[in-house]
């Protein structure tokens, strides 16, 4: 994708050769919507990622937060969710333990409806025909669900459908997607593999020793037949930015791999009604 | 003198300065223009003379006169200039005793001073003879203010013509860097007490006036310190026995304040570290013999501030070998004598001070010995001592106790540092408030959090905790609690909003953000080993539950890092064999026995819930589906007996039923558990109070005899673990009945719709007992009731137009299909 295409419109995580781009952005950009939810803090994350921070530290163009819960036991992170916006919405999730808070929230942008839900409510879970029937019942053509702690947005049947994931990569105790078993399957693989490359290495003494002691880090955990996996195991930290003008709606993904933010760009466009 | 001083105005002062500029700046040009004049020389003598004479003022302040004096010595440096190019050796001794008969003694001692200076540059001039009898004459002038300028002037005029070297053999008369010294202490003792005296003129209600003009003079002062500095060949061993003594006497014999701060200050500052590090003992024993009133607390930070760069500039690795020469003694030792000394000659330091000292020599020996723990165990040690002395003290010390605590945090290199510090630690800690206790505990917390320092030993974990003990009780501040300061974060009425049993108070929001931070901690016990790592957590348990009903905070996290735990042995394999399952299974225990504790204190029912339903998911991902069914029935218990509020009954079922729905390997493995579960389930939902709460659960309930599980995502093949077509009919029609038993016409569509919407997932799923017929009946249901509900009067037009549109949506959605699903046209859709 053309990375100018696709320039976010918060302050740039990477490249600097882009500066031009994203400065003229910031300013031409109309002012936005951040959806985030399933933080858990702090009985799963510590707190949200400093680069996340540091990309929504209270810039006034975030016109409304949308957050989709698991976040009150944290009174810490709501004040800063609250710092980022003068209208912070929030609908209840499972771990909320405050019963007053709405379970669902309509808002109406321009020419499009867009409904919030934590997504516990949803039956089966994160199921896209259930997620369908609640967009109906809600009259929506945005809805923004969570509680899967898996950023994703896709279009069905018409109407737009946005997990912002979890904005601090929250240890979720659904079953993990096969995709990332595969992905700590490979990484135990890969290091079994080292172990018995280690010892072939022993057995040629030739070798140099900058080598051994670089293995000798790896190898200390393999002694006791354990590695640290735990990055692999957690969902990836994301959260979204949405721009709605019009009956179009531009979701900015905000994704935090290795360490490094990417951003995705989506556009989704509702279909005139005759 | 001075009194005529009090009656000038700034106004008055001004013209008078204006005046004397004029006049000086006149004088310089014919001066000038003599000395550029053959023969003129006396006249050009007699223009500086008259230059001169505008130094002898009395009203202007000290910042005026240094105006005039500049420019005087430019006027000045012209003669001198003259002097030298033009007039040779024997003429400079006579001019020498020529100008001493200028009149006024201002004027003559400038004069003497510019010839005499000149005269000492020339080479073979009896330097020695001349710097004494410029000495001696200065005495001549005793007003404060005018004796420092002309003192000031000597010591500028002789800067590069001092002796500079010693010599063995001396030449009387031209003397050697002895003399320079003596010079200069002699200068600096003289104008010391000019400076003195100073304070102690005029009416004593201008006092104030007079501190700030000494303070605008003290750099006169110091600069003599400034010159003894920049002498070379003085080593340490020689400031140590001839310079320092004498600079001392004096700084302790003017009994000034301003004067012992400032100087002492200025000592510190101009000579080199090592010399410093050579005489702590004579400096200390100085800074004991002070006036009462200067800050002790001051001089020394400066002086272990300075000493402190001056180690860590060590790391520059030129700069090792230099400090390796100096052969360090434990100065360590010599900060303690001193610090006895104090307690002992000292005992009015204010504690605040002291504190401010022990935190500075705290920090003097992390930078200087980092592995000796004693030297700071020892500073814990004094602490606690002074604090069982003193007590708590005033509130403003409260910061700086606390911010002696914090030292080990900032100072070493390895935070972790602090874990190495015995029980005076502790015992210091001890002592303080419970404000300061606290806010040094979150301190230290937010400082391991922002270091993400990992603690990985059982005895890190013992030690911090034992430091963080007291957040844990979250003990009130006694004084607070009087005071009745403490407010509740919630209104009371807002209780039963809240997941709590009605007799469960509610914390303040200083009391969660403490236990927030304390949950995060829990975050940096890590091990490696799992099952090591289990066993940190399992020990600051046993802290944890001091908290008593605070443990709500804090043991949800216990909860799932645990259970990470066991998804990461599962992950590596660590599950497969029995006695391994007998292993893990110990986590599983150690969870029930967290939320059981918990429960026994009868508090936040739907968190216990919840915590026992991610428990039971897990338990089901690593296939202990008996562990997972034990761990639903406690969840089932608690929703049973604690849930008070029907909105937590509702969502609590709706959680339940989707992790049933997640519970794969339970189906897999003991299906008969399984059906138990979902039939109980059910069942709760047919009882719930309200109506519309309970017609959705029982309709969402019908998913649990449908369970389907995506093979992969590329192809939208499905493989069913759970297909009972019968059953889930059975719910959507008990759905229906409910629904049809609401008065509320409107409310009843509405739901009659959701269960459409419902029956469209199976019609799509391909549940062959929900069939076209099935639809069309339901539609056509909806069509007659919305007709009934629009005659009877009493129906909400405006709310029920709202559920039409529902309806309409649906049929739009089922039209839609018709595109991809033939069977969809089969479906009489009432918008046709």
């Amino acid at each position: 994708m053309d990375p100018k295409i696709c320039a976010p419109p918060l302050a740039p995580p990477i490249s600097p050769k882009l500066t031009a781009v994203w400065v003229s952005v910031i300013f031409l950009s109309k002012m936005l919507i951040l959806a985030i939810g399933d933080l858990h803090i702090p009985e799963r994350a510590v707190d949200i990622p400093h680069k996340f921070k540091k990309l929504l530290q209270p810039s006034g163009r975030i016109e409304q937060v949308l957050c989709l819960g698991n976040v009150t036991n944290s009174q810490s992170t709501v004040e800063f969710l609250k710092s980022l916006s003068l209208d912070f919405q929030i609908v209840k999730g499972e771990f909320d333990r405050d019963l007053n808070l709405p379970l669902s929230l309509v808002f109406t942008y321009d020419k499009l409806r867009v409904g919030l839900v934590n997504g516990f409510q949803i039956v089966p879970k994160a199921d896209p025909l259930s997620l369908l029937a609640q967009a109906r019942l809600m009259d929506v053509d945005i809805l923004i669900y969570g509680s899967t702690h898996k950023v994703e947005a896709y279009t069905l049947d018409g109407r737009f459908f946005v997990n912002p994931g979890s904005a601090t990569g929250a240890f979720s105790s659904s079953n993990m997607d096969q995709e990332d078993l595969d992905t700590v399957e490979a990484f135990i693989e890969e290091h079994k593999v080292k172990d018995t490359k280690k010892e072939s290495t022993d057995a040629a003494p030739e070798e140099t020793e900058k080598k051994d002691q670089e293995e000798e880090k790896e190898e200390k955990p393999n002694d006791e037949n354990t590695l640290e996996i735990e990055e692999y195991m957690d969902p990836v930290p994301s959260f979204c930015l949405l721009d709605i003008q019009g009956s179009v709606c531009t979701l900015y993904l905000y994704t935090l791999i290795d360490g490094d933010v990417k951003v995705d760009k989506i556009t989704y466009r509702k279909e005139e009604q005759e | 003198m001075v009194g005529r001083n009090l009656s000038v105005s700034a106004r008055e002062q001004q013209k008078a300065l204006d005046d004397a500029l004029v006049t000086i700046r006149q004088q310089i040009s014919l001066m000038k223009k003599c000395l550029a004049t053959k023969n003129k020389f006396m006249d050009a003598l007699k223009h500086a003379s008259t230059f001169l004479n505008e130094l002898r003022t009395n009203v202007l302040s000290p910042k005026q006169y240094y105006e005039l004096y500049i420019m005087v010595f430019d006027g000045l440096e012209v003669l001198a200039q003259h002097l030298k190019t033009n007039h040779p050796n024997d003429h400079l001794a006579d001019l020498y005793e020529l100008v001493q008969y200028a009149g006024n003694i201002i004027p003559r001692l400038y004069l003497m001073i510019t010839v005499g200076t000149v005269y000492m540059s020339i080479p073979d001039s009896p330097v020695k003879e001349i710097m004494k009898d410029m000495m001696e004459m200065c005495r001549g002038v005793q007003h404060p203010i005018r004796g420092l300028f002309l003192r000031y002037y000597l010591s500028q005029r002789t800067k590069d013509l001092l002796p500079t070297e010693f010599k063995s053999n001396k030449d009387e008369s031209i003397g050697d860097l002895t003399d320079s010294i003596q010079f200069i202490i002699t200068n600096f003792v003289e104008m010391n007490k000019l400076w003195v005296r100073l304070q102690h003129q005029g009416h004593s209600s201008e006092r104030e006036k007079r501190v700030a003009e000494r303070k605008e003079l003290q750099i006169l002062v110091g600069s003599n310190l400034v010159r003894l500095s920049q002498l070379d060949n003085i080593d340490k061993t020689y400031y140590k026995e001839h310079i320092l003594p004498t600079l001392l006497e004096q700084i302790i014999q003017c009994r000034d304040v301003i004067a012992q701060e400032y100087l002492l200050d200025v000592i510190i500052q101009v000579f080199p570290d090592e010399f410093h590090l050579a005489t702590l003992e004579d400096f200390f024993n100085a800074t004991l013999n002070l006036n009462d009133q200067v800050s002790l607390k001051t001089i020394l930070m400066t002086l272990i501030g300075r000493l402190i760069d001056f180690k860590q500039r060590e790391s520059d690795t030129d700069f090792t070998e230099s400090f390796k020469s100096l052969n360090l003694e434990d100065i360590f030792d010599k900060f303690i004598d001193f610090i006895n000394k104090i307690n002992e000659l000292k005992p009015d330091l204010p504690s605040e001070d002291f504190c401010v000292i022990l935190e500075g020599i705290c920090k003097l020996s992390i930078a200087y010995y980092p592995e000796n723990f004693d030297n700071v165990n020892c500073i814990y040690k004094y602490a606690a001592d002074k604090f069982k002395e003193v007590g708590t003290g005033e509130s403003s010390s409260q910061e700086q106790w606390k911010s002696l605590l914090l030292i080990p945090m900032s100072s070493y290199s390895s935070i972790k540092s602090i874990l190495r510090l015995d029980s005076s630690y502790l015992e210091f800690l001890g002592l303080q408030k419970p404000s300061v206790r606290k806010s040094a505990s979150l301190d230290i917390i937010d400082c391991l959090l922002l270091n993400e320092v990992k603690l990985t030993t059982e005895e890190e974990v013992r030690k911090i905790l034992e430091i963080l003990k007291n957040l844990v009780t979250a003990e009130e501040d006694p004084t607070v609690k009087d005071l009745g300061l403490t407010s509740p974060s919630h209104s009371s009425s807002a209780i039963f909003g809240i997941d709590s049993s009605p007799d469960e108070k509610q914390d303040s929001l200083e009391v969660t953000l403490q236990q927030e931070k304390l949950a995060k901690f829990l975050h940096l016990i890590y091990n490696i080993d799992p099952y090591k790592h289990f066993g940190l957590l399992a020990e600051s348990k046993k802290y944890l539950s001091l908290g008593q009903n605070k443990i709500k905070y804090t043991y949800p996290t216990l909860v799932f890092i645990v259970l990470k735990l066991v998804r990461k042995l599962n992950l590596l394999k660590k599950v497969e064999t029995k006695e391994q399952r007998v292993q893990i299974s110990h986590l599983f225990q150690f969870v029930s026995g967290v939320i059981g504790e918990m429960g026994e204190l009868n508090i936040a029912p739907i968190l216990r819930l919840n915590l026992n339903l991610v428990t039971a998911q897990l338990a089901d991902e690593v296939s202990l589906v008996d562990v997972a069914y034990d761990f639903f029935i406690e969840s089932f218990l608690i929703y049973e007996q604690s849930l008070v509020d029907s909105r937590a009954q509702y969502q609590s079922l709706v959680i339940i039923i989707n992790k049933l729905i997640e519970s794969t390997k339970m189906i897999e493995f003991n299906v008969e558990n399984f059906n138990k579960l979902i039939t109980k389930c059910t069942l709760y939902g047919s009882k719930l109070l309200k109506k519309t709460d309970q017609c959705r659960a029982v309709y969402l309930a019908s998913h649990l005899w449908w369970i389907v599980k995506e093979i992969d995502d590329s192809s939208l093949s499905h493989i069913s673990l759970k297909k009972d077509e019968k059953r889930v009919l059975e719910c959507l029609q008990k759905a229906l009945r409910v629904a049809d038993n609401i008065l509320d016409a409107r409310a009843s569509l509405e739901l009659f719709i959701e269960i459409l919407n419902q029956s469209l997932y199976y019609f799509i799923h391909g549940n062959e007992m929900v069939t076209v017929k099935y639809l069309n009946g339901l539609i056509e249901l909806i069509d007659s009731n919305f007709t009934t509900a629009q005659k009877e009067s009493a129906t909400d037009r405006a709310a029920l137009e709202t559920t039409h549109k529902h309806f309409a949506r649906t049929l739009k959605y089922m039209n839609e299909q018709r595109a991809i699903d033939d069977r969809f046209k089969e479906i009489k859709l009432s918008i046709e």
